[in-house]
């Protein structure tokens, strides 16, 4: 084999600009000239904020003060101390786990009984599983307000029926929680129900008829054929899922305005003490070091998530 | 026709629409106001409309939002120095912003007309260094609201005056069911939910004993003042109204839903109930009274003002604008058709209340009666914020109730925390 200068082999599809022919260098201005603006509007729009949060994070900046001084990661430390962000965080922590798992589960559970059982008027009851992800959040969320209001709403009711005595279920600090993840978990259902429905319908028949001839049980497909084949999807639903987790914001916004619901800091997640520290503190250092925390927090999972998914597929 | 005689003409074409624009701009003049208020809006478009047939090349564009929205977007257009020529902001981000120079000073040609027209207490409460950067314009403040049948049903004649008798008044008016839950409650006061409200409405029970949640110490700095003998039994009211003589529980409707479903028999609110209850409830009759008080009684005032910022375009023409709206006649208006009431004195209002007289037992203050304006601290929302979240834990918390020593540990411990925030803050 004949050694180019510096000893090094010519790869064949990516060798030097002055080897392509011109027709494929103009394919190539070409392209770039498409992807530029794009990638303009991206870098002005998503990566420049970015860079911005995390050189405000380290100042002490106040929106109305005219002087600001940088400080290092003294907000990164000072959070570290601070009630409200650990108490947010427990809850975000509590709050991506706990929906991540019954949505997910649910989902997916209601998706394999739908794709494998002959249900007479299927496609409507997709629809009205998928309903609440296309019912805007605040009207959805105020509903549910009345749902668990303590003397009028109809849980109560339901529950009064067998005996049981009414709850303040948004004040109360052990259900509080819980009553948004449930809410949480009925607006999210669908969403993951058609992903994993999709991803079911397109494993290939014949395996699972493979299986039915060679006598394994329903059960028996499912965890042997259909899980492993759905991994990618549950991947994604699990990667998704947590990044909705994290960002919660709106239901808690909203299921803690006024008298009649829950404490703000018994629900407080991350999402909302930034606002609150940004928009209503004005404490914009602050509150940009608390997103770059939860940027982290979500870049850890997410990669983690990829990680664990990689070494599951090797031991396969 | 060559590129370089295209764009030529293009040029001229342009520096021409410039020149003209800004050439107009002196001949007629837009004013853009910014309002949290978005029901305030009628007045300020009929005021709008009688300006400009006395001036006829200004034109006004109003914008509204929700409170907080609006706050937050003025903070960031004045910041960015391209602000509305008016908006309404509190008094207490009134001298926020003052002091950084945000906000042009009210002229001063203006100075005797503000002091004719509004008491010191509104005046001061938007005065920076001396000058006054704002015309108040709204006011809010709490008043005690009563139901006149619940009273009468209970054999109680008038409304009460101290802590004691809230209390007293409220066992009689609270009903129980079989299992001795509360199913409609004597008084309902503020429990839950987010924000600076719990902490604000704490602080009516305060005034009572002549204490606040921050006291002043000298300019621009501030103490958590609540770690008292005023702290105490204001804590202790809401304790005993919870566990000891249940006038109230977490387990029924609170705040203006009861008042207007008629589940509580007394709350505290801002004039804004009125229209609320001549729209929900207008068959329900009831009573009016200001906050009640022990050794003080004072309720927190939340002054409306209108300010013009320091980069605002049309400077002098905003100030002419807010003075012609606060003429007496809009106010007027703005009692009848919205239901707030304006700051300024001397209004005669007696065509309102022929038709409401609430609103007359709404400005009906005793002798004495305090007016407190928030406090115009940076540390305020953080403090406020933070204090009203500690508090709706230690609501749940029925072991503080007549426990002198724990409720006065707690109250140091959220006082050393508000303090540090305006340490923080160097406001302390």
């Amino acid at each position: 084999m004949t050694r180019l200068g510096g000893g090094r082999l010519p790869s064949p599809d990516v060798g030097p600009e002055r080897m392509k022919s011109p027709l494929e260098q103009h394919k190539v201005r070409f392209a770039l000239a498409m992807i530029l603006p794009i990638f303009a509007l991206y870098a002005v729009l998503r990566i420049y904020p970015i860079v911005q949060a995390f050189y405000l994070s380290l100042t002490d900046y106040q929106i109305g003060i005219r002087k600001y001084s940088f400080v290092g990661l003294a907000n990164y430390i000072d959070l570290l101390s601070n009630l409200d962000f650990l108490v947010s965080l427990k809850n975000s922590l509590s709050f991506a786990a706990l929906t991540l798992v019954f949505t997910l589960f649910i989902a997916l559970m209601i998706a394999l009984v739908m794709s494998r059982a002959a249900i007479r008027g299927i496609g409507l009851l997709q629809t009205l599983i998928f309903l609440p992800v296309v019912v805007s959040v605040v009207p959805s969320a105020i509903i549910w307000n009345w749902i668990y209001d303590p003397q009028y709403g109809i849980l109560n009711y339901l529950l009064s029926l067998v005996g049981a005595s009414p709850m303040n279920w948004l004040f109360n600090k052990s259900t509080a929680l819980y009553a948004v993840i449930a809410f949480t978990v009925w607006r999210w259902i669908g969403y993951y129900m058609i992903i994993f429905w999709v991803g079911i319908r397109a494993i290939p028949e014949t395996y699972l008829e493979a299986a039915r001839i060679d006598g394994a049980s329903a059960w028996t497909s499912v965890r042997a054929i259909v899980l492993p084949l759905l991994r990618p999807i549950v991947l994604l639903a699990t990667v998704l899922a947590t990044i909705n987790g994290f960002t919660i914001f709106t239901e808690v916004y909203v299921m803690t305005t006024g008298s009649q619901s829950a404490p703000g800091n018994t629900l407080s997640v991350l999402t909302f003490d930034i606002y609150q520290r940004g928009l209503v503190f004005y404490k914009v250092g602050e509150a940009n070091a608390e997103a770059i925390y939860l940027f982290l927090i979500l870049i850890g999972f997410t990669l983690a998530q990829f990680a664990m998914n990689r070494r599951k597929q090797d031991l396969y | 026709m060559s590129f370089k005689r295209a764009v030529g003409i293009l040029a001229i074409l342009v520096c021409g629409t410039m020149a003209f624009a800004s050439g107009s701009s002196d001949a007629a003049a837009t004013i853009t106001m910014w309002t949290g208020y978005a029901e305030t809006l009628p007045v300020f478009n009929a005021a709008a409309a009688d300006y400009t047939k006395e001036h006829p090349n200004v034109k006004f564009e109003f914008s509204n939002f929700t409170l907080r929205e609006e706050e937050q977007k003025l903070q960031i257009a004045m910041s960015a120095g391209a602000p509305p020529d008016i908006s309404d902001l509190s008094s207490q981000l009134t001298q926020r912003n003052a002091a950084q120079g945000f906000l042009d000073p009210v002229p001063s040609s203006y100075s005797s007309w503000l002091k004719q027209n509004w008491e010191p207490v509104y005046l001061n409460a938007l005065t920076y260094n001396g000058k006054a950067y704002g015309i108040p314009s709204i006011q809010g403040f709490q008043l005690l609201y009563y139901n006149l049948d619940d009273y009468k049903a209970a054999g109680i004649t008038k409304p009460p005056a101290t802590l004691n008798e809230l209390m007293e008044n409220a066992r009689k008016l609270t009903k129980y069911d079989a299992n001795g839950k509360v199913t409609h409650s004597g008084i309902s006061l503020r429990l839950s939910g987010q924000g600076s409200g719990i902490a604000e409405k704490f602080e009516i029970f305060l005034f009572a004993n002549g204490a606040a949640v921050l006291e002043p110490t000298g300019p621009g700095k501030w103490k958590a003042g609540f770690n008292n003998e005023a702290g105490y039994t204001a804590l202790n009211f809401y304790l005993n109204a919870l566990y000891k003589y249940k006038v109230d529980s977490f387990d029924v409707q609170h705040d203006e839903a009861a008042f207007v479903g008629g589940v509580t028999s007394q709350f505290n609110r801002e004039t804004y109930i009125i229209g609320s209850m001549k729209k929900n409830a207008p068959t329900r009759t009831y009573g009016i009274t200001q906050a009640v008080g022990d050794s003080k009684r004072g309720t927190n005032l939340n002054v409306g003002v209108l300010i013009v910022p320091a980069a605002a375009k049309n400077r002098a023409l905003a100030w002419d604008f807010i003075r012609y709206a606060s003429a007496d006649k809009y106010c007027v208006q703005m009692m009848r058709d919205v239901g707030w009431t304006c700051s300024k004195k001397g209004v005669d209002y007696s065509s309102v209340y022929a038709i409401e007289p609430h609103f007359q037992q709404a400005l009906d203050r005793p002798k004495g009666f305090q007016l407190r304006p928030a406090q115009a601290s940076v540390s305020w929302a953080e403090v406020f914020t933070n204090f009203a979240s500690a508090l709706t834990v230690a609501y749940t918390d029925a072991s503080m109730m007549d426990n002198k020593p724990k409720i006065m540990a707690w109250l140091q411990a959220q006082a050393d925390a508000a303090n540090k925030v305006l340490e923080k803050n160097k406001e302390f």
